[in-house]
């Protein structure tokens, strides 16, 4: 459910008041963009996404009933946006600085180590890739995005026990595409790395 | 360890401490190092995912970006074409190239064109009077079986209008033969035959167009004084009324125990269990969890077997218990564990699904969700051996009743040690145990805090910054003492971190105590955090 201000927001959006709409747009313009981030593969198809996404939602947001968060409808329209723009360029094209991979964090590891972990992101994010659509769907909201499995049910459209199932299987995929050493890097990564800037 | 085991520890890896766990799971945990190093190395890839760094912008960037966006909303124009892919509405439900689309279940107050369930519907009640039930070959004599005539799309349904249109037919052919002469017929046939003369000719007063009753001066079958004659027409349309009713009755008996489609059959169960929740409320009617078709190894199950299995299995002794009195769950802590408990009753057993119809099968969440509650009948007989560990109080969850039930994957993990032997005593203390490590070395760590970052981000309630946690960890595992220092100490958030830090079981070691300085990052929580 929306919050009363996210509910004043959105019936004055629906009214037709862009400033409206701008002010939803900047509550949710980074975690929209995040998820295309890691849907698309590139920043700049994320910077795509998250546009179209907004676009769509604006085209349609009388058709918002408030019965949801509105953050699983923008999430919804993220990941059919980002799955039709994957289809049409039928060949993934991820930067080769890719934006997903922290930069090393050399605080408090030494540079080796953290050169190891910057690899280790480098095969997770190749892993997810390597993932099938729905795998690599449920698992970036789960997993990355840490939306509850609920309102992963209720963005893709089916069970809570798919959604537990294809983590369950997303997991096991990762697993056997990881290398080990990859995964003994992830293992000892520190809480947060860099965030890798633009 | 077989594709079975592993993804019923990828699966695991939801359970929070005080839920069951799968018994073959809890087992391997506890004997098979091979287990927990994959266990280990599944929380270590989750880990990595749920603190995947964002990539960051200016605000100025930010708002940059939301004004040119704004400035580019407006409507839809008209005329616009769109490719195929393009055409696909966003704001329905994603359809996935690889999905069954069997998997997809949108709630039934969403529409959807292209329910493959309303397809299939439609196609098992069509009715024989709908469009299309009359063939568009030209009817099939009598002769032989009807049933020759329902085919497998066929409802089971008979058009009677075509029976009688067949029937009419068959009596018109039987009436330019030429009548035999020997042939003989039953006594009690003109008898039966009389009665059910005068039958049809009392119905046929009420004329319709359904049955037709043909001339009686058409009968030709049977050599008999005219008087005696019986019209067969009707004859052959009653018997095959009856011929077709009887395989009407056949028919329906076989479909209803044979599949319609093999997609429909493999799916059906999955599909519809998790749409009702009466049925996952529904009380296991046995303890094993895993639906035979699709475990290849026996179900784990049973009471008789897990007592004398689990009952020399070595356990953690606990050296001496915690010196902070386990405090209650905090709250936030609290509520996600809830909330990941209600996630974890339909995954932390989950059996391994049927062979798939294609790549990726469908879960069986109603099996998945009984498991969880046949589990603690097949475990409470293992806590209760001697051998039992006394596991702190704490450690075992808020939630209570834990005295019996089985560990979180957690703790089991950091039961045995990667290159332990599965039935290593254990009556010696730590330090006393060689293959134990000197000290626990940074993966150990991470591996068992990390996790917590859920719980801590919980505690934190929306807040963000940085928890340093100085953590005091005893050679049995456990936590002896956790002081926070940073923005939270002295706050309620600061007491709910401290908790879930004092709850944390690390993996035994030599040395007496290691003490370790552990930044909780607290990330802005994502939406609807978990």
């Amino acid at each position: 459910m929306a919050t009363p201000e996210e509910e004043q927001w959105l019936d004055r959006a629906r009214a037709g008041d862009r400033a409206a709409f701008g002010r939803l747009v900047r509550q949710h313009h980074r975690r929209v963009w995040r998820l295309a981030l890691h849907l698309a593969g590139s920043a700049g198809d994320a910077d795509d996404v998250t546009q179209e996404t907004f676009l769509r939602a604006w085209r349609a947001i009388e058709r918002f009933d408030g019965r949801a968060d509105l953050f699983t409808w923008l999430y919804r329209i993220t990941v059919n946006v980002a799955l039709n723009l994957r289809r049409q360029r039928k060949r993934v094209t991820t930067d080769i600085d890719d934006p997903r991979v922290p930069e090393p964090v050399s605080d408090g590891v030494s540079p080796a180590v953290a050169a190891e972990q910057t690899q280790a992101y480098r095969h997770l994010a190749a892993a997810l890739d390597g993932l099938s659509e729905s795998l690599r769907t449920t698992m970036v909201l789960a997993c990355v995005e840490q939306v509850p499995y609920k309102d992963i049910a209720g963005i893709l459209g089916c069970s809570e026990g798919t959604v537990a199932w294809r983590v369950h299987e997303a997991r096991r995929r990762l697993r056997a595409a990881l290398p080990d050493d990859a995964v003994s890097a992830l293992g000892e990564a520190p809480p947060t790395g860099g965030p890798r800037g633009r | 360890m077989d594709d079975d085991l592993r993804l019923k520890i990828a699966a695991s890896l939801d359970a929070v401490a005080d839920a069951p766990m799968d018994p073959a799971v809890a087992r391997a945990l506890e004997s098979d190092p091979d287990a927990v190093a994959y266990a280990r190395e599944l929380r270590a890839i989750e880990s990595a995912l749920t603190r995947w760094p964002t990539p960051e912008r200016a605000a100025a960037e930010w708002d940059a970006r939301a004004e040119a966006l704004l400035a580019a909303l407006g409507p839809e124009p008209k005329g616009r074409r769109r490719s195929g892919v393009e055409a696909r509405d966003p704001l329905a439900f994603p359809t996935f190239d690889d999905e069954n689309p069997m998997e997809s279940q949108p709630a039934m107050s969403e529409p959807n064109d292209h329910d493959p369930d309303l397809d299939n519907l439609t196609a098992l009640t069509r009715t024989s009077l709908g469009p299309g039930a009359i063939p568009s070959t030209p009817p099939r004599s009598l002769g032989g079986s009807i049933t020759d005539d329902i085919d497998d799309t066929s409802s089971g349904l008979v058009d009677i209008k075509q029976l009688a249109e067949m029937a009419r037919k068959e009596a018109e052919a039987e009436a330019a033969k030429p009548a035999p002469a020997t042939r003989e017929v039953p006594k009690t046939q003109p008898i039966a035959q009389a009665e059910i003369e005068k039958k049809i000719e009392a119905k046929s007063t009420k004329k319709d167009d359904v049955m037709v009753t043909p001339a009686r001066a058409a009968s030709p079958t049977v050599a008999e004084p005219p008087p005696k004659r019986a019209n067969t027409g009707p004859l052959w349309a009653l018997g095959g009324v009856a011929l077709t009713a009887g395989a009407f009755f056949l028919f329906n008996g076989t479909r209803s125990e044979s599949p319609t489609t093999p997609a429909m059959n493999a799916e059906t169960p999955a599909a519809t269990a998790p749409a009702t929740p009466e049925a996952t409320t529904a009380p296991a009617p046995t303890p094993s969890a895993e639906p035979s078709a699709a475990a290849p190894e026996p179900a784990p199950a049973a009471p008789a077997e897990a007592a004398p299995e689990s009952a020399p299995t070595p356990a953690p002794v606990v050296a001496a218990p915690p010196p902070a009195a386990p405090e209650p769950a905090p709250t936030p802590a609290r509520e996600e564990a809830r909330a990941r408990a209600h996630h974890t009753t339909t995954t932390a057993a989950a059996p391994t699904p049927p062979p798939p119809p294609r790549a990726e099968p469908r879960p069986e969440p109603h099996a998945a969700r009984e498991a969880p509650r046949a589990a603690p009948a097949t475990t409470q007989a293992a806590p209760a051996a001697p051998a039992a560990p006394s596991r702190p109080a704490a450690s075992t969850g808020a939630a209570g009743g834990g005295e019996g039930r089985p560990q979180s994957i957690d703790e089991l993990m950091g039961r045995v040690a990667p290159g332990a032997r599965p039935a290593a005593p254990a009556a010696a203390a730590p330090a006393a145990q060689p293959d134990l490590p000197e000290r626990l070395n940074r993966s150990a760590i991470t591996g068992t805090l990390a996790p917590l970052n859920g719980a801590v981000r919980a505690c934190a309630q929306g807040q963000t910054g940085t928890a340093p946690v100085n953590i005091t960890i005893g050679n049995d595992g456990n936590v002896r003492n956790a002081a926070l220092s940073g923005q939270f100490a002295g706050t309620p958030v600061g007491e709910c971190i401290t908790g879930v830090v004092r709850r944390a079981h690390f993996p035994q070691f030599r040395n007496p105590t290691q003490t370790v300085m552990y930044p909780f990052v607290i990330l802005p929580p994502g939406p609807g955090g978990r």
